[in-house]
């Protein structure tokens, strides 16, 4: 049971935000979106499919394509493009924020298995296709395509601190910098889904070394799942530094200034790029408990070509931004 | 960064511009348009002066009027319905109307309308000729001063208190004395015997008769009054009680340099007038003065010269501007995420014809049940297109349904749920239904309270009619408008509510 907690909403003043380096949505939108994301460039990020090619040649390592189905008359076929995959992932080309993506780890042709222990059948997915052909879960109604990849065979380590569901690790890149951190843990108030505003937790990571930092569900500090009760102190995140080379390599494979990368760790081949996202939401500052600005302005500080390489960058990041 | 700046630069140059243009079209509305600010219901005067006659046989009859003075911030415009027309003649300009013979009417109608023209100044009075050399007998002139000696002896009175004295005083004398100071002149007695007084103290004064406006007769003759000059105006005093008039309610219909009406072609004639005082909203005042005031021509440019039923449309679009706006502040500064950007203008929209309450009642209705109807479809596997078409036609049977039913309960408010724009409220019930579905009721229940509330908002605020009036009037004052959401499109300060979700981050 959800419990409410009645208490008025406590109201700061702008200036206090604003000393505390905290990045607002207008300012986002205006100050970092609008300025370093050219409206050309935003297919490397919305197309999932053009993201993996991308990905691709540039050497960043993604969960592995089984194919995509375009038109509906295709829909029926779909048994064919999964039939010599154990587990898969149907994502749609266009989604956003992780809309409509089934991800079934294991089937027999006849009962699919979802992550959640349920059972679904053809027609289920049958469905779920056509809805994301008809553009149900893409910016803007546009019509789709389907991506079907490969499960990310999730690590154990953070099975503690997951209820079900998938963490991955967010970070948010600026003109190549890694400057914020965070894992998403699902929760059964989430049902599994990693999504904050549905309360998934929030942990903030340091970029020096991957350790948390801060945990905060529902805009509140957390120290312990709760639903598995694990502090989450003792959080690891393993591979982090590849995490953090994964995150800036991203940044050479599209000219975006500012996007957030999502990557997940796959047991045997590591972290793994999940998707990228040119508009990164601003609740990485509240799993971090820090601004997001302030980190921002530092970048925008530095003169141009201060870290001509990739190796330099992460290593001013992980100076900086504990 | 330079760039940017410049960007800034040119937006707050652009900005000024719109403002700027828009008060300088209304102020131009106002001034020589004579558009009023006030939307209060106002009137006119509509005069009809009507001539009656008995025509010759076989001749044309001519009736030439003289043209009223309307007095300071009045405006002067025939009826576009009179036969009348303004004719210039020796550089006077009366109301003519010429009758081919025969003619088998005997009266004719003349209809003017004095309009309130607030900024409309009446053209300086010209001041008298002072050289006027009175041309009086000896007899008339030792009457006069018998009587001047009586009121001022001394020559002490001021002309605003000596013309009350001397009107007073001939009052009291008998006609005959009267007459017998103005033996020649034809016209009032005490009016002109007055104005020989006046002129023999070197105080210009004239006769003119008119009417007053406030004074609801019908067929009413022009009544005689006393015209002096003095301090520099005319002032209108009525003979019989020595009191001065409010120029502002006095209509001069003659004075004493031309005639009232002249006719040609006829045996008998008589004039009168009927004033009748015509409420009227301020939209058609404007629309009455912009003609009046001869500027037509420009004033076409307005909304007022379309046809009614395109102004009745673009009376409700003069409020969307407005209300786009608040939907700005409400997603931008406030920071209120609503189902759709502009869904709650719409809907605010629809319960502007349908009044609040039973819009709120008719929206959550059939919001409710094409949710569970959309439920139903979600069930049959249907693609989203077809899905979502099939939830607009069932939103339109549904708004028939409770219009029927409204009518068939007599719960007439009910009964104008057409005004829901039906798109909307399809999109609105797909939006809301897969949301239900990704995010949970509670955040689909939030979006949809806060999208209801932000409709109401905008309800309250569009349900102004002044704010209707004055951005119809003024359709320029939405270039405001228009600066103003320019302007928020820079504004990078936190939203209201980014100050609760940001404040743990804020360290004690």
């Amino acid at each position: 049971m959800k419990r409410f907690r009645l208490s008025l909403p406590r109201i700061v003043s702008p200036r206090s935000l604003r000393r505390a380096g905290v990045l607002g949505m207008n300012q986002r939108n205006h100050a970092y979106i609008m300025r370093y994301n050219r409206r050309a460039d935003y297919p490397d990020v919305d197309d999932k499919l053009r993201t993996k090619q991308l990905a691709i040649r540039y050497g960043v390592a993604t969960a592995e394509l089984i194919g995509s189905i375009e038109s509906q008359y295709q829909v029926r076929s779909f048994l064919d493009l999964v039939a010599n995959a154990p587990d898969f992932v149907i994502k749609p080309g266009h989604g956003s924020g992780g809309r409509g993506i089934l991800v079934i780890t294991h089937h027999d042709g006849v009962k699919f298995h979802k992550p959640n222990g349920e059972i679904c059948d053809y027609d289920f997915i049958y469905e779920h296709i056509s809805n994301i052909l008809s553009g149900l879960y893409s910016l803007g109604g546009q019509v789709d395509y389907a991506l079907f990849e490969r499960c990310i065979d999730f690590s154990d380590v953070y099975s503690r601190f997951s209820f079900q569901g998938v963490p991955d690790v967010r970070l948010i890149v600026f003109k190549g910098y890694p400057v914020m951190s965070m894992i998403r843990l699902a929760t059964k108030e989430s049902d599994g889904r990693a999504n904050l505003h549905q309360g998934a937790v929030g942990v903030g990571l340091s970029i020096r070394d991957g350790r948390p930092r801060f945990a905060a569900s529902h805009n509140r500090e957390v120290t312990h799942h709760p639903d598995t009760g694990a502090a989450f102190s003792e959080l690891v995140v393993p591979h982090w530094e590849e995490h953090l080379e994964l995150a800036a390599r991203c940044a050479e494979m599209t000219p975006l200034g500012y996007f957030g990368a999502d990557i997940a760790t796959d047991r045997k081949r590591g972290p793994l790029l999940l998707e990228l996202n040119a508009r990164p939401g601003l609740a990485i500052q509240i799993a971090n408990g820090q601004g997001l600005l302030s980190r921002l302005q530092l970048i925008e500080s530095l003169p141009p070509g201060a870290h001509p390489t990739r190796a330099e960058k992460i290593a001013f990041a992980r100076e900086h931004f504990d | 960064m330079p760039e940017s700046q410049f960007h800034r630069r040119s937006l707050y140059i652009l900005v000024a511009l719109l403002v700027v243009a828009a008060l300088a079209v209304a102020a131009v509305k106002i001034h020589f348009f004579g558009f009023s600010l006030s939307n209060q219901a106002e009137f006119f005067y509509q005069v009809d002066c009507a001539v009656s006659f008995d025509p010759e046989p076989e001749k044309p009859v001519r009736i030439s009027i003289a043209l009223p003075e309307p007095p300071d911030g009045w405006a002067f415009g025939l009826d576009p319905g009179t036969p009348f027309q303004i004719e210039d003649g020796n550089g006077r300009r009366r109301m003519v109307l010429e009758l081919a013979s025969p003619v088998r009417q005997n009266r004719a109608s003349c209809r003017f309308r004095l309009v309130p023209a607030p900024s409309r100044r009446a053209p300086l009075p010209a001041a008298p000729e002072q050289d006027v050399s009175v041309v009086v007998s000896d007899a008339s002139r030792a009457a006069a001063k018998a009587i001047l000696d009586r009121v001022d002896a001394e020559k002490k009175l001021a002309p605003a208190e000596l013309v009350p004295a001397l009107l007073g005083q001939l009052g009291a004398m008998p006609r005959r004395e009267k007459r017998a100071l103005v033996p020649v002149s034809a016209g009032d007695e005490t009016v002109e015997a007055a104005i020989l007084l006046l002129e023999l103290r070197g105080i210009p004064a004239r006769a003119v008769r008119g009417i007053l406006l406030d004074q609801k007769r019908y067929l009413q003759q022009p009544d005689n009054y006393l015209d002096v000059w003095y301090g520099g105006a005319w002032h209108i005093f009525r003979p019989g009680t020595g009191t001065e008039e409010t120029p502002r309610e006095f209509l001069i219909l003659q004075r004493s340099d031309r005639s009232l009406y002249e006719i040609a072609g006829v045996k008998r004639s008589s004039i009168g007038y009927s004033v009748t005082k015509v409420p009227a909203g301020a939209e058609r005042l404007n629309q009455i003065r912009a003609q009046i005031l001869e500027k037509r021509d420009l004033s076409d440019f307005s909304l007022f010269s379309l046809p009614a039923s395109e102004q009745n449309a673009f009376k409700r679009l003069a409020l969307l501007p407005l209300a786009i706006l608040l939907i700005v502040l409400i997603r931008n500064i406030v920071g209120i995420p609503t189902m759709g950007t502009f869904m709650p203008v719409l809907i605010a929209m629809a319960f502007l014809e349908m009044k609040l309450l039973p819009g709120l009642v008719n929206f959550v209705l059939i919001l409710t049940v094409g949710l569970l109807i959309r439920a139903w479809l979600s069930k049959l596997n249907l693609l989203m297109v077809p899905r979502i078409s099939a939830v607009v036609v069932v939103v339109i049977l549904l708004m028939q349904l409770i219009s029927v039913a409204a009518n068939f309960l007599n719960f007439p408010e009910f009964v104008d749920a057409t005004f829901f724009p039906i798109i909307i409220i399809a999109w609105t019930i797909e939006r809301a239904s897969t949301t239900w579905e990704e995010d949970g009721a509670t955040n689909t229940l939030k979006q949809l309270v806060a999208s209801t509330c932000a409709a109401a908002i905008c309800y309250f605020i569009l349900s102004s009619a002044y704010l209707q009036y004055v951005l119809y009037t003024f359709a320029e004052l939405n270039l405001i408008i228009l600066g103003v959401i320019l302007l928020l499109g820079t504004y990078t300060g936190y939203r209201f509510t980014e100050l609760m979700r940001f404040q743990p981050l804020v360290k004690k």
